[in-house]
């Protein structure tokens, strides 16, 4: 089970990464669309979706202010979302940090993905969180007044996974695993 | 009795402009547990970052009578606020053991250190969960525990207490008591403190204003509403 698991999860993040670098923005669509389709009808709920569509959503439209363009860059941002979050899901870390040697040279390559794993869950509480605030807050979502306090949402939600960033930086290198 | 920290003026501004820290100077001796105390945005996480070498700081910091080096930090564990900050693991058996092998620690030593510190903190039960699955209560604990796993000489907490209902308190407060380390407690529970700690600092705005011991301090109603405390 361990093996097909980690099999099962480092297919995806391959095949994510050859989406990302060569898949046109058709493709991206197609992948998009079916591991959200697979997401939704395992979680049963759509709501996890909307701070990443927002993100997507947000990006694309300061590249369009930018150069009039929108690059695939939104999309990859989506498929990468949507592929990272069940990979990491489906990794079994346990079997894998008991089976690597600390010393070897496998091990950083591990507590990398660890710490994309951690910002990954760090991203979506801080993400529900902001989410959760602004639907409270804001009773009519498509006024003036609720498309403001969705870009204050939105700038509070960069600082404080910012912020979390930079404590869990300095709590790690305090341990020693910066150096 | 040896100083464990030193600070000598040591001042601090985020801007160039406005100093947070000014001119603070404190010495803490071994074995002593001091806890350092201030109303919100007094600066004492601001102070234990600057004594930690998180930022660029004017002044003097020394550990164990020496400046603050690789070896001289290595004897320090630090407990923040938010626990998640620290255990990212997978469990926390792991998250104990990591630091140990980054010290070249074998696999087999680092989970028999591990064990008893789990222990201590009463979570040698839920070794392998991981921290996300544990109580705020629990993963404080926790993350005492994995600086324990270090045996460090002096141990940092910052706001230990904060969001703990009265139950995670008081586990708290026993397993600080429990600790031979020197112990420096950044909080304003002083419920909390008076179970913990000998003596406080006391911070208002950027400065260091009394150091007393914790009684005098509880019983100093004044002076805690001078600094927001009460």
């Amino acid at each position: 089970m361990t093996v097909a698991r980690s099999t099962l999860s480092i297919l995806i993040l391959c095949g994510l990464v050859v989406l990302v670098v060569h898949g046109n923005v058709v493709v991206l669509a197609v992948a998009a669309t079916c591991a959200a389709s697979i997401e939704v009808a395992l979680r049963r709920t759509i709501h996890w979706l909307f701070p990443i569509l927002l993100f997507c959503a947000v990006l694309a439209f300061l590249e369009w202010i930018d150069h009039r363009t929108v690059s695939a860059l939104p999309l990859k941002a989506l498929v990468s979302y949507l592929a990272i979050a069940p990979a990491l899901r489906i990794m079994p870390w346990v079997a894998i940090v008991r089976s690597v040697p600390p010393r070897s040279r496998s091990f950083p390559p591990v507590l990398f993905l660890l710490f994309i794993r951690h910002f990954t869950l760090i991203l979506r509480d801080e993400a529900m969180r902001s989410l959760t605030a602004y639907r409270l807050a804001v009773p009519h979502p498509f006024r003036s007044c609720g498309i403001r306090a969705l870009a204050y949402s939105l700038g509070s939600f960069f600082r404080r996974c910012l912020l979390r960033a930079e404590r869990f930086y300095a709590a790690q290198l305090l341990r020693g695993l910066a150096e | 009795m040896s100083p464990v920290l030193e600070l000598d003026n040591v001042s601090f501004s985020f801007d160039g402009k406005t100093d947070v820290l000014s001119d603070i100077s404190l010495r803490i001796d071994q074995g002593e547990m001091v806890g350092l105390v201030g109303g919100n945005g007094a600066g004492k996480s601001t102070l234990l970052w600057c004594a930690l070498g998180l930022l660029h700081h004017r002044g003097t910091v020394r550990l164990f009578g020496q400046k603050r080096n690789a070896e001289s930090s290595h004897r320090v564990g630090v407990v923040f606020q938010n626990p998640e900050d620290q255990l990212f693991m997978p469990t926390l058996l792991e998250d104990l053991t990591l630091p140990l092998f980054n010290r070249g620690i074998a696999r087999e030593e680092a989970v028999a250190r591990a064990d008893p510190a789990l222990q201590q903190a009463g979570l040698a039960s839920l070794s392998n969960k991981s921290a996300r699955q544990l109580s705020l209560g629990q993963r404080k604990r926790a993350a005492i525990a994995a600086e324990l796993v270090c045996s460090p000489d002096l141990l940092i907490l910052d706001e230990p207490t904060a969001e703990l209902d009265g139950r995670a308190r008081r586990e708290l407060a026993a397993l600080l008591q429990s600790l031979p380390a020197t112990t420096l407690i950044a909080s304003h529970d002083l419920e909390f403190l008076a179970q913990t700690v000998e003596c406080v600092m006391a911070l208002e705005n950027g400065k260091l204003r009394k150091s007393v011991g914790i009684l005098q301090f509880i019983d100093d109603t004044e002076l805690q509403k001078q600094l927001y405390l009460r």
